[in-house]
């Protein structure tokens, strides 16, 4: 089964590194023209790359006009404005865009929420109506109860959640969605319904972006875009690796033991959680809303 | 932070009674002195913009050494 996005116009935030970084490369190369958000330009950049590496017919990387910080430059930067054409012979004959598109846009989520459905304007008003987003985006935070401050309560969940929110409000604004139907995922994880033990403030911020799918789902079904979750275990990226599960391991052996004994499949790679992104995307799934589609190796079993 | 605060913070985020814990106090023998306690540990120091190493932490054997580990962010 071959699942196509062609020509489609899909966002994907956290695009930098990870899960993002997979999900982007894979519906790239599944035909899509891929907008890729991340705080840190040259992590994007690689991305970007690996997209191109990732697809035949692969259009130019287009460059990043949407960097608050070099807006002005690129205003008058004719030099940078004229990279962004698409080559003339990347256009069919019937002057479609044959070629994919990469969008790099470096931006920080968190900064400032109500500006993010402005952004999705500005891009649907440059490049067209978006069929798809991905918010990938997140940060954890591993406090026990006892150390939280109300401060790791609102970040995590002004990254992980409030940002979900107000991209899926870009996404539902006239103009910036596909009339004829679109699709949005965000990334979840096992830890919005399973108990872990010092991810409170993780947790909760999951536990947020489930209850938005679910009321999203609902209310824009008149704007025919479906809604869905994806909820991964443990999942090997650089976050993990790096955080989390070095976190854990360096604990000792009881919570080592603990956390892989509940992954009865081992930890998942980046391409588990791609692979369902690209499903919900597609029209294969187009009766699929509202619903949280674990990518955990059975973890949620257990 | 005074050495006072850290050792009041230490008791909260290791679940002992107030006034229990002293530098000497041997962290063995304390019952919270597990993975999540050590977590709270953790969070005491990013607090204090401090990212110290788990298993310095974790190798720590009295409450002197996790105030040792934060140098002079602790008075």
């Amino acid at each position: 089964m071959k699942l196509d996005l062609s020509g489609r116009n899909i966002l994907i935030t956290g695009a930098s590194s990870g899960i993002g970084r997979a999900i982007s490369v894979l519906i790239f190369s599944a035909g899509a023209n891929v907008f890729l958000l991340g705080r840190d330009t040259e992590r994007l950049r690689i991305t970007a790359e690996l997209c191109c590496a990732a697809r035949e017919n692969c259009g130019n990387i287009e460059t990043d006009k949407f960097d608050k910080n070099k807006i002005n430059a690129n205003k008058t930067d004719a030099n940078k404005i004229n990279a962004n054409k698409i080559d003339k012979d990347k256009i069919d004959a019937t002057g479609k865009i044959d070629a994919g598109k990469i969008v790099p846009v470096t931006y920080d989520l968190s900064s400032d929420p109500d500006d993010i459905p402005k952004l999705f304007q500005r891009l649907a008003g440059e490049y067209g109506e978006f069929s798809g987003l991905v918010h990938s985006a997140g940060i954890e935070m591993a406090r026990p109860l006892r150390s939280i401050k109300t401060a790791n309560l609102i970040n995590t969940y002004v990254v992980n959640a409030v940002s979900g929110a107000m991209l899926m409000k870009g996404l539902s604004l006239t103009g910036v969605h596909c009339k004829t139907g679109s699709s949005a995922v965000l990334i979840s994880s096992v830890s919005a319904s399973c108990g872990n033990a010092g991810l409170l403030c993780y947790s909760m911020s999951k536990g947020a972006v489930e209850s938005c799918v679910k009321t999203l789902a609902i209310e824009l079904i008149s704007a025919k875009i479906r809604v869905n979750c994806i909820a991964p275990a443990m999942i090997k990226t650089p976050m993990t690796e790096n955080g989390t599960y070095k976190k854990i391991q360096e604990l000792g052996n009881d919570r080592k033991d603990l956390v892989e004994l509940r992954h009865p499949m081992g930890f998942g790679e980046p391409n588990d959680v791609a692979n369902a992104a690209l499903f919900l995307l597609s029209d294969k799934s187009k009766y699929i809303n509202g619903i949280t589609l674990f990518a955990d190796g059975g973890y949620s079993t257990l | 932070m005074t050495k006072h605060e850290f050792i009041q913070e230490l008791e909260f985020v290791l679940n002992t009674e107030a006034g229990m814990l002293t530098e000497d106090t041997v962290l063995s023998s304390v019952s919270g002195w597990d993975s999540t306690g050590m977590l709270g540990v953790i969070a005491i120091y990013d607090d204090l913009g401090l990212a110290i190493p788990v298993t310095e932490i974790r190798e720590s054997s009295r409450v002197a050494d996790l105030i040792d580990l934060a140098g002079s962010a602790i008075r």
